[in-house]
Protein backbone atom coordinates (compact mmCIF):
# COMPACT_ATOMS: atom_id res chain seq x y z
CA UNK A 1 0.00 0.00 0.00
CA UNK A 2 1.41 3.60 -1.24
CA UNK A 3 1.30 5.84 2.12
CA UNK A 4 0.42 9.63 1.16
CA UNK A 5 1.63 12.27 3.71
CA UNK A 6 -1.36 13.10 6.64
CA UNK A 7 -2.64 9.56 6.37
CA UNK A 8 -3.46 7.28 9.61
CA UNK A 9 -1.62 4.24 10.32
CA UNK A 10 -3.52 0.75 10.47
CA UNK A 11 -3.89 0.42 14.27
CA UNK A 12 -1.75 -2.26 16.19
CA UNK A 13 -3.77 -3.44 19.13
CA UNK A 14 -1.56 -5.66 21.00
CA UNK A 15 -2.69 -8.54 24.00
CA UNK A 16 -2.73 -7.58 27.35
CA UNK A 17 0.85 -7.45 28.63
CA UNK A 18 1.56 -10.00 31.24
CA UNK A 19 3.92 -10.98 34.14
CA UNK A 20 4.85 -14.28 31.83
CA UNK A 21 5.55 -11.51 28.83
CA UNK A 22 8.16 -9.40 31.05
CA UNK A 23 9.87 -12.66 32.16
CA UNK A 24 9.74 -13.70 28.77
CA UNK A 25 11.22 -9.84 27.79
CA UNK A 26 13.38 -9.74 30.46
CA UNK A 27 15.23 -13.47 29.58
CA UNK A 28 14.77 -12.17 25.37
CA UNK A 29 16.34 -8.64 25.93
CA UNK A 30 18.59 -9.47 28.91
CA UNK A 31 16.93 -6.80 30.93
CA UNK A 32 16.81 -8.07 34.16
CA UNK A 33 15.64 -5.00 36.30
CA UNK A 34 13.54 -6.68 39.02
CA UNK A 35 11.16 -3.89 38.57
CA UNK A 36 9.62 -5.86 35.92
CA UNK A 37 8.98 -9.01 37.63
CA UNK A 38 9.06 -8.54 41.04
CA UNK A 39 5.80 -6.35 42.89
CA UNK A 40 7.76 -6.06 46.42
CA UNK A 41 11.20 -4.87 44.58
CA UNK A 42 8.86 -2.27 42.09
CA UNK A 43 7.30 -0.63 45.32
CA UNK A 44 10.41 -0.25 47.06
CA UNK A 45 11.50 2.10 44.45
CA UNK A 46 8.22 3.97 44.95
CA UNK A 47 5.79 2.54 42.44
CA UNK A 48 2.76 0.55 42.38
CA UNK A 49 3.57 -2.71 41.25
CA UNK A 50 5.48 -4.33 38.52
CA UNK A 51 5.64 -2.15 35.31
CA UNK A 52 6.58 -3.09 31.64
CA UNK A 53 10.03 -3.01 30.25
CA UNK A 54 9.75 0.75 28.52
CA UNK A 55 11.80 -1.06 25.09
CA UNK A 56 8.92 -3.62 25.40
CA UNK A 57 6.47 -0.50 24.44
CA UNK A 58 9.17 0.73 22.19
CA UNK A 59 9.08 -3.20 20.99
CA UNK A 60 5.40 -2.68 20.14
CA UNK A 61 6.04 -0.03 18.16
CA UNK A 62 9.09 -1.73 16.31
CA UNK A 63 6.28 -4.36 15.45
CA UNK A 64 3.87 -1.55 14.09
CA UNK A 65 6.54 -0.01 12.49
CA UNK A 66 7.47 -3.14 10.19
CA UNK A 67 3.78 -4.68 9.97
CA UNK A 68 3.01 -1.64 8.27
CA UNK A 69 6.02 -0.91 5.82
CA UNK A 70 7.25 -4.03 5.62
CA UNK A 71 10.06 -6.43 7.68
CA UNK A 72 13.08 -4.68 7.21
CA UNK A 73 12.09 -1.35 6.44
CA UNK A 74 12.76 0.49 9.29
CA UNK A 75 15.28 3.33 9.11
CA UNK A 76 15.21 5.29 12.23
CA UNK A 77 13.15 4.90 15.59
CA UNK A 78 12.89 7.56 18.36
CA UNK A 79 10.83 7.21 21.08
CA UNK A 80 10.16 9.25 24.81
CA UNK A 81 8.99 7.06 27.70
CA UNK A 82 6.56 9.18 29.17
CA UNK A 83 4.11 6.83 31.28
CA UNK A 84 4.36 3.22 32.62
CA UNK A 85 2.59 -0.01 31.41
CA UNK A 86 1.14 -1.79 34.35
CA UNK A 87 -0.11 -5.46 33.79
CA UNK A 88 -3.01 -6.31 32.30
CA UNK A 89 -3.16 -3.00 30.24
CA UNK A 90 -3.83 -2.84 26.35
CA UNK A 91 -1.65 -1.38 24.45
CA UNK A 92 -2.29 0.26 21.01
CA UNK A 93 -0.07 1.55 18.60
CA UNK A 94 -0.94 4.23 16.09
CA UNK A 95 0.83 6.94 14.29
CA UNK A 96 0.15 9.38 11.11
CA UNK A 97 2.80 9.94 8.26
CA UNK A 98 4.24 13.18 8.53
CA UNK A 99 6.52 13.29 5.24
CA UNK A 100 7.50 11.64 2.33
CA UNK A 101 11.37 12.09 1.88
CA UNK A 102 14.59 10.80 -0.41
CA UNK A 103 17.72 9.62 1.09
CA UNK A 104 20.34 8.27 -1.80
CA UNK A 105 17.35 7.73 -4.43
CA UNK A 106 15.56 5.67 -1.49
CA UNK A 107 12.06 6.95 -0.28
CA UNK A 108 11.28 6.66 2.92
CA UNK A 109 8.18 7.82 5.05
CA UNK A 110 8.84 9.65 8.30
CA UNK A 111 5.71 8.96 10.72
CA UNK A 112 4.90 10.60 14.60
CA UNK A 113 3.63 7.03 16.53
CA UNK A 114 2.49 6.52 19.79
CA UNK A 115 1.98 3.68 22.02
CA UNK A 116 -1.48 4.37 24.44
CA UNK A 117 -2.93 2.13 26.99
CA UNK A 118 -6.56 1.48 27.45
CA UNK A 119 -7.32 4.42 29.15
CA UNK A 120 -5.83 6.54 25.76
CA UNK A 121 -2.80 7.93 27.98
CA UNK A 122 0.01 7.91 25.34
CA UNK A 123 2.67 5.86 27.55
CA UNK A 124 5.51 6.08 24.47
CA UNK A 125 5.85 8.55 21.75
CA UNK A 126 7.97 9.85 18.96
CA UNK A 127 9.14 9.32 15.52
CA UNK A 128 9.78 6.72 12.92
CA UNK A 129 11.26 6.14 9.40
CA UNK A 130 10.76 3.32 7.25
CA UNK A 131 12.03 2.70 3.44
CA UNK A 132 8.75 2.69 1.14
CA UNK A 133 10.89 0.51 -1.12
CA UNK B 1 19.24 23.44 44.45
CA UNK B 2 22.12 20.48 45.32
CA UNK B 3 23.51 18.75 43.06
CA UNK B 4 23.72 15.17 42.80
CA UNK B 5 25.76 15.50 39.99
CA UNK B 6 29.22 14.87 42.10
CA UNK B 7 32.80 15.20 40.39
CA UNK B 8 32.99 11.51 40.64
CA UNK B 9 29.68 11.20 38.56
CA UNK B 10 30.50 14.02 36.22
CA UNK B 11 33.99 12.36 35.66
CA UNK B 12 31.59 9.55 33.72
CA UNK B 13 31.17 12.04 31.16
CA UNK B 14 33.32 10.62 27.84
CA UNK B 15 34.00 7.10 29.31
CA UNK B 16 33.35 5.02 26.33
CA UNK B 17 33.06 1.30 26.44
CA UNK B 18 34.16 -1.48 23.97
CA UNK B 19 34.49 -2.41 21.43
CA UNK B 20 32.89 -5.97 22.45
CA UNK B 21 31.22 -8.57 19.98
CA UNK B 22 28.32 -9.56 19.43
CA UNK B 23 27.11 -12.75 17.15
CA UNK B 24 23.76 -12.39 16.28
CA UNK B 25 22.02 -15.81 17.08
CA UNK B 26 18.51 -16.85 14.76
CA UNK B 27 17.18 -18.44 18.41
CA UNK B 28 17.80 -15.01 20.18
CA UNK B 29 15.96 -13.51 17.40
CA UNK B 30 12.88 -15.85 17.59
CA UNK B 31 12.81 -15.40 21.26
CA UNK B 32 12.96 -11.76 21.56
CA UNK B 33 10.24 -11.62 18.50
CA UNK B 34 8.09 -14.35 20.89
CA UNK B 35 8.59 -11.87 23.56
CA UNK B 36 7.13 -9.26 22.07
CA UNK B 37 4.46 -11.12 20.52
CA UNK B 38 5.53 -10.54 17.19
CA UNK B 39 4.25 -12.92 14.57
CA UNK B 40 6.60 -11.50 11.72
CA UNK B 41 7.65 -14.38 9.55
CA UNK B 42 10.74 -12.56 8.37
CA UNK B 43 11.82 -12.44 12.05
CA UNK B 44 12.42 -16.91 12.33
CA UNK B 45 14.70 -19.06 10.30
CA UNK B 46 17.75 -19.35 9.26
CA UNK B 47 17.75 -16.17 7.30
CA UNK B 48 15.81 -14.47 9.90
CA UNK B 49 16.31 -10.63 10.15
CA UNK B 50 16.50 -8.83 13.40
CA UNK B 51 13.08 -6.36 14.79
CA UNK B 52 13.80 -2.71 14.91
CA UNK B 53 14.38 -2.90 18.56
CA UNK B 54 16.54 -6.06 19.19
CA UNK B 55 20.10 -3.97 19.59
CA UNK B 56 18.63 -3.98 23.51
CA UNK B 57 20.01 -7.45 23.83
CA UNK B 58 23.85 -6.16 23.33
CA UNK B 59 24.32 -5.68 26.88
CA UNK B 60 28.17 -5.66 27.60
CA UNK B 61 29.10 -9.00 29.64
CA UNK B 62 31.84 -6.64 31.36
CA UNK B 63 31.20 -4.17 34.46
CA UNK B 64 30.80 -0.77 32.28
CA UNK B 65 30.42 2.57 33.31
CA UNK B 66 27.76 3.59 34.72
CA UNK B 67 26.03 5.48 37.97
CA UNK B 68 26.77 3.32 40.85
CA UNK B 69 24.45 0.59 41.60
CA UNK B 70 23.15 2.37 44.77
CA UNK B 71 22.78 5.50 43.20
CA UNK B 72 18.86 6.60 43.27
CA UNK B 73 15.82 4.85 44.61
CA UNK B 74 14.75 3.40 41.48
CA UNK B 75 16.46 3.34 37.39
CA UNK B 76 14.16 4.21 34.65
CA UNK B 77 14.01 4.16 30.61
CA UNK B 78 13.78 8.16 29.59
CA UNK B 79 13.84 7.62 25.95
CA UNK B 80 15.26 5.61 23.07
CA UNK B 81 16.68 5.88 19.43
CA UNK B 82 17.87 2.89 16.93
CA UNK B 83 18.73 3.82 13.13
CA UNK B 84 20.29 1.01 10.84
CA UNK B 85 22.19 1.37 7.41
CA UNK B 86 20.85 -2.38 6.79
CA UNK B 87 18.86 -5.02 8.66
CA UNK B 88 20.88 -6.78 10.78
CA UNK B 89 20.65 -10.53 10.55
CA UNK B 90 21.36 -13.82 11.80
CA UNK B 91 24.74 -14.47 11.41
CA UNK B 92 25.93 -11.33 11.97
CA UNK B 93 28.90 -10.77 13.87
CA UNK B 94 28.91 -6.55 15.28
CA UNK B 95 31.13 -4.72 17.13
CA UNK B 96 29.21 -2.98 19.60
CA UNK B 97 30.44 0.14 21.47
CA UNK B 98 28.82 2.98 23.68
CA UNK B 99 30.19 6.68 25.26
CA UNK B 100 28.29 8.83 28.07
CA UNK B 101 28.08 11.69 26.29
CA UNK B 102 26.02 13.39 28.83
CA UNK B 103 24.77 13.61 32.69
CA UNK B 104 22.14 16.10 33.45
CA UNK B 105 19.33 16.72 36.53
CA UNK B 106 16.35 18.00 36.99
CA UNK B 107 13.76 18.38 40.16
CA UNK B 108 10.58 16.62 39.11
CA UNK B 109 7.17 16.53 40.99
CA UNK B 110 8.04 13.16 42.89
CA UNK B 111 11.83 14.24 43.43
CA UNK B 112 15.18 14.62 41.81
CA UNK B 113 16.23 13.00 38.44
CA UNK B 114 19.32 12.48 36.92
CA UNK B 115 19.88 11.59 33.25
CA UNK B 116 22.60 9.59 32.18
CA UNK B 117 23.00 9.37 28.04
CA UNK B 118 24.81 7.20 26.04
CA UNK B 119 25.27 6.83 22.25
CA UNK B 120 26.46 3.34 20.91
CA UNK B 121 26.79 2.37 17.23
CA UNK B 122 27.69 -1.39 15.50
CA UNK B 123 29.88 -2.16 12.98
CA UNK B 124 29.87 -5.47 11.18
CA UNK B 125 33.08 -6.80 12.28
CA UNK B 126 33.93 -8.57 8.68
CA UNK B 127 34.37 -5.19 7.01
CA UNK B 128 34.03 -2.58 9.63
CA UNK B 129 30.90 -0.83 7.77
CA UNK B 130 28.90 0.62 10.20
CA UNK B 131 25.44 -0.95 10.28
CA UNK B 132 23.96 1.24 12.75
CA UNK B 133 23.82 2.78 16.09
CA UNK B 134 21.29 4.39 18.67
CA UNK B 135 21.00 6.74 21.59
CA UNK B 136 19.61 5.73 25.19
CA UNK B 137 18.88 7.87 27.78
CA UNK B 138 18.41 5.87 31.26
CA UNK B 139 17.05 7.74 34.38
CA UNK B 140 17.69 7.32 38.21
CA UNK B 141 15.19 8.73 40.44
CA UNK B 142 15.43 10.20 44.03
CA UNK B 143 11.94 10.55 45.85
CA UNK B 144 11.04 13.29 48.17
Amino acid sequence: MKYQKGDALPELVKDPVSRTQLVKYAGASGDYNSIHYDDEAARAGGLEGVIAHGMLSMGFLGQFVETTFGAGSYKRLEVRFQGMVKLGEVITCRGVVTDLAEENGREYAACDIEAVDSEGRVVTKGEAQAWLD
Amino acid sequence: MSTRITPEIRALVGRKHGPYRVRVEQGAIEKFADAVGDENPAYRGPDAIAPPTFPTTFRPRDAYPDLPPSFGDVGLHASQVYEVERPIRAGDELDVSFTIVDITEKSGRTGDLVFVEREYEFTDARDGFRVGGGKWVSLRRFRN
